[in-house]
């Protein structure tokens, strides 16, 4: 018997059970929702709360930028609708930068799950809105008020009857109204669907509360973080990170120290805030920092408040990963993304064997607008992961954002873009023992006459991702123009009909020297077409 | 197994209450009883021979023959006379290639339906529809029926958009085949189903208890037996539980209900 008097078979049946729950809600988002961003790509993340706001479960799929960043959202919606002011058929909503993903463009819903009269849990997911009003998603504004409609935490559903004065307002400043409004009824059955799920698996176990349960769960998972930390050496190590930034590059300076069962990462050093929207809020650097460390330390515990607690996240405020309000935040993914390989270049020494080599890191997202005939889309791409200590590297997989490719067909039946070619790019992987995933090569143009316009926001086209242990760095990504031009990679651009541009994401970067590879690795990837000839002859 | 087939039942929309489990495959019905428990089926249901299950369903099964065909429009500007064109052209091909494998007219049924969504969704719902030629006035009642079942999937309607159909389809299909199984006549060996008793495990009790064995080649129709036991057959064992109400009927199926704890 455990603390909390649950018999630990039961509270294994039951944990299984309310990470099913989360699936299940996840699964009917997905079958509900409108934009492609959350049917096709999944930027989204599902999750269940106690009654606390503390997170206990969190559905398989998803982003880390979304999920973690949402159990932290949990205890502001409590603060401003504690439970007395909830009543069953409500449904919160908020996209606040500050309190939730970071970005303006992702909406936070939840929705109170009521049995027998009292609040027993809550549901909560977060998605990426197809838009938002204001600029079209770049990193060109210069506060977060150019950037959208701020929502702030209110009610979409007031006792199951809709907000419609939000709606009208919501509908009147974005630029897909339907699938942006879809997307929120989406998000609000996905909750009914788990609340339902959930109030099931209280009946047939005979629970009248899952607090106690939610209390061992936590306590059990901070138990084995603690534990998986302890086994590290104590000490303290640092690295450096280059990005594109927006204009002038952006330095991510990390120190990791390890302090017998707890963690302490800091960005001291780091720079300050941007003019422009690369900023990320420290919810998200925490949000990637503690996925980091789930990774690289103790992969098999469910991410829950308690394997949060031992991971301690702080940079200065005002720093680019700890922006303030009202900074612009839009884009902050593109230097967000860079958190975990940051935290793995610094453990690399105290993990040997452990970490990946850095991959492409932020995903690749652009936004696709034309007004002849109207359409927005928002396609996101991935590039290489980096090499692992006993693998290659994955070719065209996300890392460290789980968000998924769109793919041609579907980006094809909702725009007039065409996409030319999409390929697996040769020698885009770093050379090494092991060598980095690809990125790939895509081509894009318009088939009708009008005005089109890319907002590209794409990182890696400065830095490569480095190799590590002799490992060669990855291939930069490009963002080229049929002219020959490279426009500012996170800025929109205005094209001219029918013109062509090439989106060519990075690989990621080598482990080990390259001329200890095994020669028919080589050979393979030459046939394969994964690595030139000449490449092969030049590295190993 | 049992969170498997609730995540699938959410995906799939079902809700499991309503469905009994039918126990195939040699291991089907080891295991049938807990699942069945645990979703909370109405029965399970344990066919004599569970471990050739494919090799009855290839003869009996009526013959049928789905079709579909994807033609995109919305809902409020559908071309009726289009549509029915290919139902009906559906239904035509379903009947010619029944007709030649030996059914009458008379013997082929049809069945109607349109894979529908709000326009700008990216799954569909599939919505029956009304047998004979549509029309403009059916656009209330399919659009009701779309709704009605999109709230039971997904618990609330969704937002004021239009619909659209995907997918156009038609099940045609012969009556039943009339099929005569019978296991082999009265055996005088076996006249007491019960062969036996055995320890065995069963976790509402928490330890061992004395189970009674049967054999299911002696259980006769409208026979019952409750509480735990096992019933052997050549292709599989039915374990039943503490809560299980077993009743043959005439096909010679075990069929468990639940006593309401």
């Amino acid at each position: 018997m455990s603390n909390s008097g649950i018999d630990p078979i039961t509270l294994e049946v039951v944990w299984s059970r309310l990470l099913a729950v989360t699936n299940e809600q996840q699964d009917a988002l997905i079958r509900t929702a409108f934009s492609t961003i959350v049917r096709e790509s999944q930027d989204l993340a599902c999750g269940l709360f106690d009654t606390k706001g503390r997170m206990i479960a969190q559905s398989v799929s998803g982003t880390p930028g979304h999920i973690n960043a949402m159990a932290t959202s949990m205890r502001h919606f409590l603060t401003a609708f504690p439970p007395e002011k909830l009543a069953p058929g409500d449904v919160l909503i908020t996209n606040d930068p500050w309190m939730t993903a970071g970005q303006i463009n992702d909406i936070t819903i939840t929705t109170p799950i009521f049995r027998k009269g009292r609040m027993t849990a809550l549901f909560a997911n977060t998605c990426h809105s197809a838009d938002i009003g204001g600029r079209i998603l770049s990193a060109e504004a210069r506060e977060v008020y150019e950037e959208g409609l701020r929502i702030p935490i209110m009610k979409l559903f007031d006792r199951g009857e809709p907000n419609t004065v939000l709606l009208q307002i919501v509908r009147a400043n974005v630029r897909q109204p339907d699938e942006v409004v879809g997307d929120f009824y989406a998000q609000a059955s996905c909750n009914d669907a788990g609340g339902a799920a959930l109030i099931e698996m209280m009946d047939e176990f005979g629970l009248e509360s899952i607090d106690s349960i939610a209390e061992e769960i936590i306590r059990r998972s901070e138990a084995t973080v603690r534990e998986r930390i302890r086994e590290l050496p104590d000490g303290e190590w640092s690295s450096e990170t280059s990005s594109d930034g927006f204009e002038e590059p952006i330095v991510i300076r990390c120190r990791v120290r390890v302090a017998d069962d707890e963690i302490f990462i800091d960005f001291t050093g780091s720079s300050p805030q941007s003019a422009h929207g690369i900023n990320v809020v420290l919810n998200y650097t925490h949000a990637y920092a503690s996925f980091a460390i789930k990774a690289a330390v103790y992969p098999e515990v469910p991410h829950n408040e308690g394997s949060f607690r031992p991971v301690h996240v702080t940079a200065p405020p005002g720093s680019i990963l700890n922006a303030l309000d009202p900074a612009p935040v839009a884009s902050r993914q593109a230097v967000g993304h860079f958190v975990p390989s940051a935290i793995f270049a610094a453990l690399a020494g105290a993990l040997p064997g452990r970490l990946m080599a850095p991959g492409a890191d932020p995903i690749w997202l652009s936004v696709w607008r034309g007004q002849n005939p109207d359409f927005t889309f928002t396609l996101f791409q991935v590039g290489g992961t980096g090499a692992r200590p006993t693998k290659d590297g994955l070719s065209a997989v996300g890392f460290p954002s789980g968000v998924a490719g769109v793919p041609a067909e579907v980006m094809e039946s909702l725009s007039p873009i065409v996409m030319l070619r999409r390929e697996l790019r040769a020698d885009s992987g770093g050379a090494g023992a092991w060598r980095g995933g690809l990125g790939q090569l895509t081509e894009f143009t318009h088939r009708a006459d009008g005005r089109w316009s890319v907002s590209g926001i794409v990182d890696r086209t400065k830095y490569p991702a480095p190799g590590i242990l002799g490992g060669k760095p990855g291939m930069v990504g490009e963002l080229i123009l049929d002219t020959g031009a490279r426009p500012n990679p996170k800025a929109q651009v205005d094209l001219k009909p029918r013109q062509v541009v090439r989106l060519n994401t990075p690989g990621g970067g080598g482990y080990g020297d390259p001329f200890s590879r095994d020669l028919k690795l080589v050979w393979k990837d030459v046939v394969a077409g994964y690595v030139t000839r000449e490449a092969a002859a030049r590295d190993g | 197994m049992a969170n498997a087939a609730r995540t699938h039942l959410g995906e799939r929309g079902k809700d499991p209450r309503r469905m009994p489990l039918f126990a195939f495959g040699g291991a089907g019905p080891v295991h049938g009883y807990r699942v069945a428990e645990i979703l909370h089926l109405p029965a399970l249901i344990s066919p004599v021979g569970a471990g050739v299950g494919s090799t009855f369903g290839l003869l009996v099964a009526p013959l049928a023959f789905d079709f579909v065909r994807s033609a995109y429009s919305r809902l409020d500007g559908l071309d009726w006379s289009f549509a029915n064109g290919l139902l009906e052209e559906m239904a035509r091909e379903g009947r010619a290639v029944l007709e030649r494998s030996g059914l009458s007219a008379s013997e082929i049924s049809y069945r109607y339906s349109a894979d529908m969504r709000y326009v700008g969704q990216g799954h569909e719902v599939s919505v029956p529809l009304p047998n004979g030629r549509l029309e403009e006035r059916h656009l209330p009642q399919v659009t009701e029926t779309f709704e009605q079942i999109y709230r039971t999937l997904y618990g609330r309607k969704g937002p004021d958009v239009p619909l659209e159909v995907i997918n156009w389809r038609v099940v045609t299909s012969g009556p039943r085949p009339e099929t005569d199984f019978r296991l082999p006549e009265d055996d005088s060996s076996r006249k007491n189903a019960i062969k036996g008793a055995r320890k065995a495990y069963f976790p509402e009790y928490g330890q061992y208890v004395e189970t009674p064995v049967y054999d299911r080649y002696a259980l006769k129709p409208e026979e019952t037996f409750s509480g735990h036991a096992i019933v052997e057959e050549r292709e599989s064992t039915l374990i039943m539980g503490a809560h299980g109400r077993a009743r043959l009927d005439d096909q010679l199926n075990v069929i468990v209900g639940f006593v309401d704890v």
